[in-house]
């Protein structure tokens, strides 16, 4: 018996359903008929789904070459770079989202932009404030004044009383 | 009199003041299909109030009719370019077309997705125009049942083309189902996992799931690679007229699937994703070579891009036969008949027939303004895929989080966005396919209707409608098939290993 992340993943999955379908009980038939008939279905699938991973042939995550009808990752010439490049964009997709939270579309648009520009990508002031200027004029021209968009203020803002 | 009606629609549509709101419309439509998560349903709905202005039925028809018809093409636009989808819809053009414009074939990809777009889409005003008087009798023929049962027959198709793992791509398909329940249970007024808060009350809307499944596990794919979108370089971006060949080259599979697409749109209730995802899975299931598909393979372009655009005319047929909206769109067109002062139903097939026709011509015209303005464009919107991913990288973000935001005004969308494209991530990762759980997100409403009408009028009895036994049937044929394929596959695979260890001992 193998246990690999991509049986964790698995398994996760049909603790998903298993959450549903218990959820589900308290429920009056109406409600509970659509959960209950695709659920329970499903869980019996992704217990087959793991003993198909635990007994199938060992394939490492984004190595299949079968017919894929979904995408696949480059295969990154180095594992630790691959990761810590991942790692990184995913600060940076967090750090945006906290930054939308915290002080507004406006202000997250020009400075994430420009943070990325001239910290990650490492481009010079001229061309990062340029491509800054440009992404805040899109949001700015389109989204703000032609499609009046309601945006919300930043929490900052409202925990300092100035919204 | 029906030639009569013919000719006369045609002129009311490039007779003034109407042909101005066309373009209008058109332009519209261009903007809001390219930009990601604004969709052509919000658009539509913000803009029908005009039609109170406008008052003349044609000319309002020409602007929300033409906007609408548009987005689809030109939300194919962003999934090739940069794999996010400008329309949820358009989510199937990625499949393909992605990885095309990572091989350095955008050019070939937008040339393929904008003609098979066209074709498809004067099929599609063919079908509204022929099928306007012998429709009536085979949307009645589909009941709840019937359209159960199609739904279920959907979701399979996508799932039996999963690779070698249909069992994943089931769970896929039923994970997507599981999600599309979530919130107000409309026959009861049970809260169904909304975990407390009163955002989920409402479910999970389709656009900031789609974008973030699709979009960020790509931006961080682009940001892992550290070059630009396009791997490959070019000298000069060439390709656009290899993509309007290959729509020639592979006419039958462009009729088939603008078939497909028409059709589904007819169904009331299967909106424009669904057709979509048949059509892609129609492109690779009859495709003798599939080991391209998912890697940049033209087909896999053609039959989403084919299907997005003739379902339109499909949708508009049960709108304008019975008062019968095809899709959430054609429910809100179907406002508009009503501030214009139109009864949708038999009617439109008498009185207004120039008004019938005159809106199969706005899909035609409103078709190719869309394909020549592209054309016009095109090659510089193909190089900024020639651009470092690093300068893009942001951009995408900032439009992806917009994207997220513009569907319902609300920040919980762009966290929907940002779990989702961490869920997104880790299916590619792991290789469990998005498209069975986007089309079963997309279902999920329709299918969970469609069941409850079905147990509740015919109780156990509808489980042996013959034609839901023939869709059964063939439900269970897709999945013998496919998992005989797969079994078929996995021993060839063998087979040549077997045969390389010999070859590589002899040596």
């Amino acid at each position: 018996m193998r246990l690999t992340a991509r049986t964790g993943f698995s398994i996760l999955v049909l603790v998903f359903f298993c959450y549903l379908v218990w959820e589900a009980q308290e429920w009056r038939l109406q409600a509970r008929l659509f959960p209950w008939a695709i659920g329970i279905p499903m869980i019996l699938l992704a217990i087959l789904n793991i003993v198909q991973e635990v007994r199938g042939p060992k394939e490492e995550a984004g190595t299949s070459q079968d017919r894929p009808t979904d995408f696949q990752f480059t295969q990154p010439l180095d594992m630790s770079v691959a990761v810590r490049r991942t790692v990184t964009i995913l600060s940076w997709i967090v750090g945006f989202l906290a930054g939308i939270w915290l002080v507004g579309f406006s202000i997250t648009v020009a400075c994430m932009t420009f943070g990325f520009l001239k910290i990650q990508s490492k481009e010079g002031w001229a061309m990062s404030l340029i491509l800054t200027a440009s992404a805040w004029l899109v949001y700015y021209v389109v989204f703000e004044r032609t499609l009046l968009l309601p945006f919300p203020d930043g929490k900052v803002f409202l925990w300092l009383g100035l919204d | 009199m029906m030639f009569d009606a013919f000719i006369e629609g045609l002129l009311h549509v490039l007779s003034w003041p109407a042909f101005g709101f066309l373009l209008l419309g058109a332009l519209v439509g261009f903007v809001v299909g390219i930009l990601p998560g604004l969709g052509g349903l919000a658009t539509l709905a913000l803009m029908l109030p005009f039609a109170y202005k406008i008052q003349e039925p044609i000319s309002a028809f020409a602007f929300l009719l033409g906007m609408h018809a548009i987005t689809g093409t030109t939300g194919d636009i962003t999934s090739i370019l940069f794999g996010i989808p400008g329309e949820g819809t358009a989510a199937a053009t990625i499949m393909d077309g992605y990885p095309m414009t990572k091989n350095g074939e955008a050019g070939r990809a937008m040339g393929a997705a904008l003609m098979s777009s066209l074709v498809a889409g004067l099929e599609g005003a063919v079908i509204l125009a022929l099928a306007i008087p012998i429709m009536r009798p085979l949307v009645l023929f589909f009941g709840s049942p019937e359209l159960f049962m199609l739904a279920i027959l959907g979701i399979t198709f996508i799932a039996s083309l999963s690779g070698s793992s249909l069992t994943k791509g089931l769970l896929c398909g039923g994970i997507g189902l599981m999600l599309a329940s979530i919130g107000v249970d409309p026959q009861t007024g049970t809260l169904r996992y909304t975990m407390g808060t009163l955002y989920l009350w409402d479910g999970l809307s389709l656009g900031p799931v789609v974008v973030g499944l699709f979009a960020i596990p790509e931006i961080i794919d682009l940001s892992v690679r550290g070059t630009s979108i396009a791997e490959t370089k070019v000298e000069k971006i060439t390709g656009v007229m290899e993509g309007v060949k290959d729509t020639f080259r592979h006419f039958g599979l462009t009729m088939r699937c603008g078939f497909i697409g028409a059709f589904i749109g007819a169904l009331p209730g299967l909106g424009g994703g669904v057709s979509q995802w048949l059509a892609y899975g129609h492109a690779v299931q009859s495709s003798k070579d599939q080991s391209s598909f998912g890697k940049g393979d033209v087909r896999g372009v053609l039959g989403p891009g084919a299907a997005n655009n003739s379902r339109e005319g499909g949708n508009l047929i049960p709108t304008v036969a019975f008062g019968i909206p095809g899709s959430s769109a054609m429910a809100i067109l179907l406002g508009a008949f009503l501030i214009v002062g139109l009864n949708p139903g038999p009617e439109m097939l008498t009185k207004h027939l120039d008004v019938t026709f005159a809106m199969v011509w706005i899909l035609v015209v409103a078709n190719i303004i869309t394909a020549g303005a592209c054309f016009l464009f095109l090659n510089q919107l193909v190089k900024l895929t020639f651009v470092r991913g690093h300068l893009l990288i942001p951009f995408l973000l900032m439009f992806v989080f917009l994207g997220a935001f513009a569907a319902h005004n609300n920040f919980s969308d762009i966290i929907v966005t940002v779990i989702f494209g961490l869920v997104g991530y880790v299916m590619v990762l792991f290789q469990w396919p998005r498209p069975p759980f986007v089309l079963g997100l997309v279902l999920g409403t329709i299918v969970e209707n469609y069941l409850w009408i079905s147990s509740s009028a015919y109780g156990a009895g509808w489980l042996v409608h013959p034609t839901v036994v023939c869709i059964a049937l063939l439900i269970a044929g897709t999945l013998i098939y496919s998992a005989i394929q797969a079994r078929r596959g996995r021993s060839l695979e063998e087979d040549l290993e077997k045969r390389i260890g010999v070859e590589g001992t002899r040596q």
